[in-house]
């Protein structure tokens, strides 16, 4: 118990570290701040340039070529850790189309991870989030962004033979939509409001084996998401933009849409309350 | 009864065909010969009892002998169980209203009602059984800890495969401590379920694969001492639990089977093609749906066991009869024999 909590705390000051380096780490470019250049990563179709590095708290990423960035997401690799399996991710954003007033983007990638049950059980699950996004840049001080992911979710668990723990296979996928609208109000402060919206769930999907004594007992079953579908959030926040350091920062209404695990916790779960944070540094 | 096999083959049919599916598979429709039970059609006779008496006796006797409904109906029991363990429950008003709950006791003015939410992989948080499995909600099973986590599923809908390793042929597996390995070679039961709100659906089906089970003396299990009879079934079979399977207690409740196979007992074998209705908690009571025409089931009536009474049941009422004495009777003497 110790140990995991000693390797949690390490990691998590490990991500400070990383982060506080790079906000030391003294400007070689002048480019910074809300510019035209320098546009807001997250919910938009905007990727990282060539070369350019992100590393915040909650995500790490690379501009492979101008129009391909490669991201990692911290919190799995941590809370994995705590559950004592990091959870590998990887997300590739290319931005396509960049042109005018418009950009465009495509992204894919994968998590997944094993949670450990006190019982010895093994939960593995593996996550394949594909998304498209618009941006559309009506003024120097005014945009708009659209998307939308589309998250398939593998997961399946092995377990004592005895007892009544399932093995077995669970499935199911879920589309996302979100629009978010972004007023620059200084070179360093921009409004963000962000509207997020689950408008497809499919059952979930579980194949398996209740009970491996005698008699067995294997299930077949569509369980009922439906709580979930039509999951929203309303989030208003701002990004703040230095020289280097980022903090991007929100607090908005329903349901809680997880970066980096790509799941949505139901709104009464967290007393409706959604929050958006990071803090990173770009060079 | 000769023309049965005509239904039980409609019957199986579907069976056989939601087995190669890869959707979730379809239970039988046997809302045709419960509707023959309720409403019998034939006007019986001494001439019809004449035919169809020595079919009646003989598939009493097998029926009752080798209590195959006995040894299907208690892995249907078994895993209703497993599934209710497996099912939240919370306080429905009273002072805990919406608290988990495991029965009435827990919830002071208020009753514990099922969720429908199936909880697979609950363990105890803490205490003495820290990490060991327990039943959702039930704390007892977690002494200075509590029962929770798992996967919550909610309100599943779908099908239980269960695979039933039979007992066989050796009377040490009554014996007391007696822990020994399912052997395959004994045969084996597989049916299917579906699976609605936490609960079993009332139809249950599936095919007995030359299944070898001893059957016990009355009120007393130990073969050693008494012997008991070696019985098998090999065939198909569906049954249906009646309109009260939820709230009832299986064992109470008038279940109808269809079988089609063949029964072995005590070294003879019997070939099958059934349906009747029994009460697993009744020993002595048995239903025989008769069906005498062509279509199946367009003329039927029910011949009536219990205890040391016999009965009909037709399209004129109900009335005693007496296989042994070969003839039906009311309180006015004879209606007729054979």
């Amino acid at each position: 118990m110790f140990r995991r909590i000693r390797n949690t705390l390490l990691l998590v000051a490990l991500a400070l570290s990383v982060t506080s380096a790079g906000m030391g780490f003294y400007p070689s470019s002048a480019r910074a701040y809300h510019t035209y250049e320098e546009r807001i990563l997250d919910t938009t179709a905007y990727s990282l340039a060539r070369r350019r590095v992100r590393l915040g708290l909650m995500q790490l990423s690379y501009g492979i070529i101008d129009q391909l960035q490669v991201t990692t997401f911290t919190m799995p690799w941590i809370l994995g850790a705590i559950f004592q399996d990091v959870a590998p991710n990887v997300a590739l954003k290319s931005t396509f189309y960049d042109r005018r007033r418009l950009a465009l983007s495509v992204g894919a990638g994968f998590l997944t991870g094993t949670i450990e049950q006190p019982d010895d059980t093994k939960i593995r699950y593996f996550l394949i989030p594909v998304s498209f996004a618009a941006s559309v840049r009506i003024n120097s001080d005014f945009s708009t962004h659209f998307g939308a992911r589309f998250t398939a979710v593998n997961g399946d668990a092995d377990s004592q033979p005895e007892g009544t723990a399932v093995e077995g296979a669970v499935v199911v996928d879920f589309l996302q939509l979100w629009g978010m609208a972004e007023w620059r109000l200084s070179r360093v402060v921009a409004f963000t409001f962000t509207v997020r919206w689950v408008p497809y769930v499919s059952d979930l999907l579980v194949e398996g084996t209740l009970d491996a004594g005698n008699p067995a007992i294997g299930v077949q079953l569509e369980a009922d998401l439906s709580k979930l579908q039509n999951a929203f959030a309303l989030i208003p926040g701002f990004v703040f933009s230095w020289d280097r350091a980022n903090i991007r920062l929100g607090v908005g209404y329903s349901s809680f849409f997880v970066d980096g695990f790509y799941l949505v916790i139901p709104g009464d779960v967290l007393s409706n309350v959604s929050p958006e944070f990071d803090i990173f540094v770009r060079f | 009864m000769r023309l049965f096999s005509s239904l039980a083959a409609i019957a199986f049919a579907v069976v056989l065909d939601s087995c190669n599916s890869t959707d979730l598979p379809t239970a039988p429709n046997l809302q045709p010969v419960l509707q023959a039970y309720e409403n019998p059609t034939a006007v019986v006779d001494g001439e019809i009892m004449a035919e169809v008496a020595d079919e009646i006796a003989e598939a009493y006797e097998e029926i009752d002998d080798s209590e195959i409904f006995e040894e299907i109906l208690n892995v249907i029991i078994e895993v209703q169980e497993e599934i209710k363990n497996s099912t939240a429950k919370a306080c429905s008003g009273g002072a805990n209203d919406g608290s988990a709950c495991t029965d009435d006791a827990a919830c002071p003015d208020g009753t514990c009602v099922t969720t429908g939410d199936l909880v697979l992989n609950a363990t105890c948080s803490g205490g003495d059984n820290n990490g060991k499995a327990c039943d959702v909600g039930d704390d007892t099973a977690c002494p200075n800890g509590t029962c929770g986590g798992g996967v919550t599923l909610p309100s599943p809908t779908g099908a239980v495969r269960i695979n039933y390793i039979c007992p066989g042929w050796d009377q040490s597996q009554f014996d007391e401590g007696n822990d020994a390995e399912p052997d395959s070679a004994n045969g084996s039961i597989d049916l299917f379920m579906t699976l609605d709100s936490g609960g079993i659906g009332r139809v249950v089906w599936g095919t007995a694969v030359n299944c070898l089970y001893l059957v016990p003396p009355p009120e007393d299990s130990n073969c050693e001492a008494a012997g008991c009879p070696e019985a098998s079934y090999d065939g198909a079979l569906a049954l249906d639990l009646g309109p009260d399977w939820v709230s009832e207690d299986i064992e109470q409740l008038p279940v109808t089977f269809v079988v089609e196979g063949t029964i072995g007992f005590d070294g003879d074998d019997f070939r099958i093609n059934q349906s009747f209705r029994v009460v697993l908690a009744d020993e002595s009571g048995l239903v025989i749906l008769v069906d005498l025409a062509d279509p199946a089931l367009s003329e039927t009536f029910n011949y009536i066991f219990a205890g040391t009474e016999q009965a009909i049941q037709d399209a004129m009422g109900e009335f005693r009869c007496s296989l042994e004495e070969s003839r039906c009777f009311d309180e006015s003497g004879t209606l007729f024999s054979w």
